[in-house]
This record gives structure tokens, C-alpha cells and sequence, in this order.
């Protein structure tokens, strides 16, 4: 193998990161989207999105898509367990997608299993939500 | 283990220079869904996909339904919502990188098109684009040129400012489009290593205030070292290039670091460039400066 020098002023992601997946694994970027339209105040609970039978889904980051108006969310794991110990403000999740917020470690939600999703509508108005959820599918490749 | 920075690995005898692939949808019409869209690769490399740029001038506002999805090498979806896509703003990062192989194409979908332009009487200067950002990998063998400093050398920090005029409209007086233009920034007598590229307009916004543009007033093809081969399949939005921030509180709408990896322009070269105007006749002329800023070889 052989070293690219770094440009310094670009970000990691124009300089190109080396493959991180496990032994005999092989990593694909790849977003789960969560759509809702709630209504003024609406609070639904355990909601779900499924992941794909193909392959583990390293959960690395969440995107707020878009909002018409503020909202509350909380987020469980494949097991259901939850990710904090109550609602978060969807002000408190900032970033893009250019800049997602980021999860540290990722978790991994296995081929075939769920994102648990508690969501409530704080604007007292119609809320209509796009959440993106970044990571990479973990395919088997031996 | 929390270092995640490290020299970026290729195969042994690879050679990655930027490029970018550029979908113009100005032939398409508002207000529908185009799927399967295909931008076809360039057969002489295999292309790795980092980034990609522009979706909101093709689509609608995310409240207007406007949406994208993207496929990988292999067909399959590269995101959730196979049939109704995502909101996608200014930049996507892709991480980790997708890698297209020789003559693959990358397929998308378009979800309620509307079509940015720049406003010229009845007949609009569209400035609707997506581009696919990367590095193009050559393989081993391949002659494509590379770039070494033939001499022993320290670095300083070095910029070049390039003063444009753009003093012809898009359409021409019988209202067609005029071609690109091409200009050259002559070099020194040291190599010079490009690492990105800012764009301004030297009299500032309205108040007089220097800033970066911010508005697609032409599209920009740069050239590689020997002057033989664009970065770019297609002339790209001055926007996609430009690291400049808005202003001193407002970062770069597209924060593009182009081009990655830098280049070296040798000693007594010139960086290459051809400008498009997307200007309106009534707005002409119109002054510009590009920085080019990177890093002087100085012998030693």
C-alpha cells in the first residue's frame, strides 16, 4: 500500500479514510429513514424501522432531515434499550447532513431488527419529520 | 481505539487524482419524478465517490416534497425509502466512500424536480446541477502523468489571486448559448502545490463588505498539471469550488476543499480554467477574484 498526503484544508472525507470494517466484513454507507407527520402534541410511542435481512447495520449517526416545527425524541436499540433517560429536544440534536450528530461508539443493530423510536410534537402545531440514520451496512464476505 | 486520522492507504502503483462527475438537469422539466437517472463513468478509471453536492438545485424544498436517492456499483439502494428518497441538503458526505469500477454508472432519482436558475428575461439561465466528488483511480500501468518536484525543496504557504472579468452574457444577442472561455494563471519558478480554491467578488455584497460568492455566476472547469484533462466531467457551479465563507461567521454553502488530493503545477506552468457565464446580459460586466491558495516548493 502506499500513503496519500493529506490535503490539510480538506476534511477527512475528501482526503479519504481507509477501510475500518472488522476481518471479514465489509462496510457500505448506507441511511435508514424514519418519516413521521405528527400531529399538535402528538406523542407516539415505540415506534420502529426495521433493518434489512442483508446485513448488520452499524448505527453511527443521526441526521434531523427535516421539521416543520420542534419535537421531542428518544431512541432505543435493537433490545429496546433506550439511548437516554428521557425525551430530547430536537434542538439538541444539531447538525446536517453535511455535519451529522454523531453516536460514539456505534451501535449495531442486527440484520433483520429495529430502531425503537419514542417522538412527540413540542410546535403545538402539524409536525412533518424526515430523521435520517447514518451508518454502514456490515456485509459478510467470508 | 479512537484515532481515527491516518495517511489515507491505496493499492501500490494506484494513482487517485480528483475529479468530479457533473449531472446538468437543465433539459428536465419541474415538477415530476425522474428515476433511474444514469451518470455514466469515464472509461479510462475506476471512481470513488466521497461526496455529493447540489441535490437542492434540482429538486424542490424539502417541504415541497423534493427528494433524491442514489445507488450503489451494484443496483442496490445506497440509502432507506427506495421509492420516495430523502431529504438531502447542500453536501452529502459519503463515508465510507463508494467505489464505481471502470465504465459503472451512478443511477439516482429525482423527487419533484425544480430547477434552479438565474432569472435573464423569458428565458432562464438554469444553474441545476449535481455533482459526484472524488478521486479517480487509475491503475497500475497506467500513463496517466504524475506529479514529482525535481528538486530538493521547503514549503511556504503561497497564493496566487487571479483577477476575472466576465463581460459576456450566457446567450448571446440571437439567444444562444455562448461558449466557455479560457483563461491561465501563469506559475513562478517554483512548483506549486494547489489546495483549494476561493472565489470573490473584490467589491464586496451590498454594503461593501467583502464576501464570497455565494451566487452560481458561471461554472468553472479546471484543468490537471499538464493541462490535458479536467477534474470535472462537465463545467461545475463556481459554488462546488469555492472554500471561501460567506462571511466571517458563515461557512462555505457547499465547503468544498477542491481539489482533493492537491496538485502540482510545475515551475513556470500555469493553472488552466475555462469560465461559462451564467450571467444575464443586463448584468455585465462583472469582476471577480479567484484565489488559488496552497503551497510554494521553494528550492532549498
Amino acid at each position: 500500500m502506499q500513503a496519500i498526503p493529506a490535503n490539510p484544508f480538506a476534511p477527512p472525507m475528501d482526503n479519504g479514510l481507509n477501510n475500518a470494517s472488522p476481518l471479514n466484513y465489509q462496510d457500505m454507507d448506507f441511511t435508514y429513514p424514519y418519516d413521521v407527520v405528527l400531529t399538535a402534541l402528538q406523542f407516539l410511542r415505540d415506534q420502529t424501522v426495521s433493518t434489512t435481512n442483508d446485513a448488520d447495520f452499524a448505527w453511527r449517526a443521526i441526521v434531523i432531515a427535516y421539521s416543520t416545527g420542534s419535537f421531542n425524541v428518544r431512541f432505543a436499540d435493537s433490545q429496546g434499550y433506550y439511548l437516554s433517560n428521557g425525551m430530547i429536544d430536537s434542538a439538541n440534536l444539531q447538525g446536517d447532513a453535511a455535519s451529522p450528530y454523531p453516536l460514539f461508539p456505534e451501535i449495531l443493530i442486527p440484520a433483520g431488527g429495529r430502531i425503537g423510536i419514542d417522538i412527540q410534537d413540542t410546535s403545538d402545531a402539524g409536525n412533518t419529520i424526515q430523521l435520517l440514520m447514518r451508518g454502514v451496512k456490515r456485509y459478510r464476505v467470508a | 481505539m479512537r484515532i481515527i486520522e491516518e495517511p489515507y492507504l491505496t493499492p501500490d502503483g494506484t494513482l487517485d487524482t480528483p475529479f468530479a462527475y457533473v449531472y446538468d438537469t437543465s433539459a428536465f422539466t419541474d415538477g415530476v419524478n425522474v428515476l433511474n437517472i444514469a451518470q455514466q463513468l469515464q472509461g479510462d478509471s475506476a471512481f470513488i465517490l466521497r461526496r455529493i453536492m447540489g441535490v437542492p438545485t434540482v429538486v424542490d424544498t424539502a417541504a415541497n416534497g423534493g427528494r433524491f436517492n442514489y445507488k450503489n456499483a451494484d443496483g442496490s439502494y445506497a440509502n432507506g425509502n427506495p421509492t420516495t428518497g430523502i431529504f438531502m441538503k447542500h453536501v452529502w458526505p459519503v463515508v465510507p466512500e463508494k467505489l464505481y469500477r471502470q465504465n459503472d454508472q451512478i443511477s439516482f432519482d429525482l423527487y419533484n424536480t425544480l430547477r434552479a436558475f438565474n432569472a435573464c428575461s423569458a428565458t432562464p439561465i438554469y444553474t441545476s446541477q449535481i455533482a459526484f466528488m472524488g478521486v479517480k483511480r487509475f491503475g497500475k500501468g497506467s500513463t496517466y502523468p504524475r506529479q514529482i518536484t525535481p528538486y530538493r525543496y521547503r514549503e511556504v504557504p503561497y497564493k496566487y489571486a487571479y483577477e476575472l472579468t466576465i463581460n459576456w452574457a450566457h446567450f448571446d444577442t440571437s439567444g444562444r448559448a455562448q461558449p466557455a472561455q479560457r483563461f491561465n494563471q501563469q506559475l513562478d519558478n517554483f512548483d506549486f502545490e494547489l489546495l483549494r480554491i476561493s472565489i470573490a467578488q473584490p467589491g464586496g455584497n451590498n454594503a461593501g463588505v467583502p464576501t464570497a460568492l455565494a451566487t452560481p455566476d458561471f461554472s468553472m472547469t479546471l484543468y490537471d498539471p499538464p493541462n490535458t484533462h479536467q477534474f470535472s466531467s462537465a463545467p461545475m457551479l463556481q459554488g462546488f469550488y469555492n472554500a471561501g465563507g460567506r462571511s466571517p461567521s458563515t461557512r462555505a454553502m457547499y465547503g468544498a476543499t477542491f481539489p482533493t488530493p492537491s496538485q502540482i503545477y510545475p515551475r513556470g506552468g500555469c493553472i488552466t480554467f475555462d469560465i461559462t457565464s451564467l450571467l444575464c446580459g443586463t448584468s455585465i460586466p462583472q469582476s471577480y477574484e479567484i484565489l488559488f491558495d496552497g503551497i510554494w516548493r521553494y528550492p532549498c
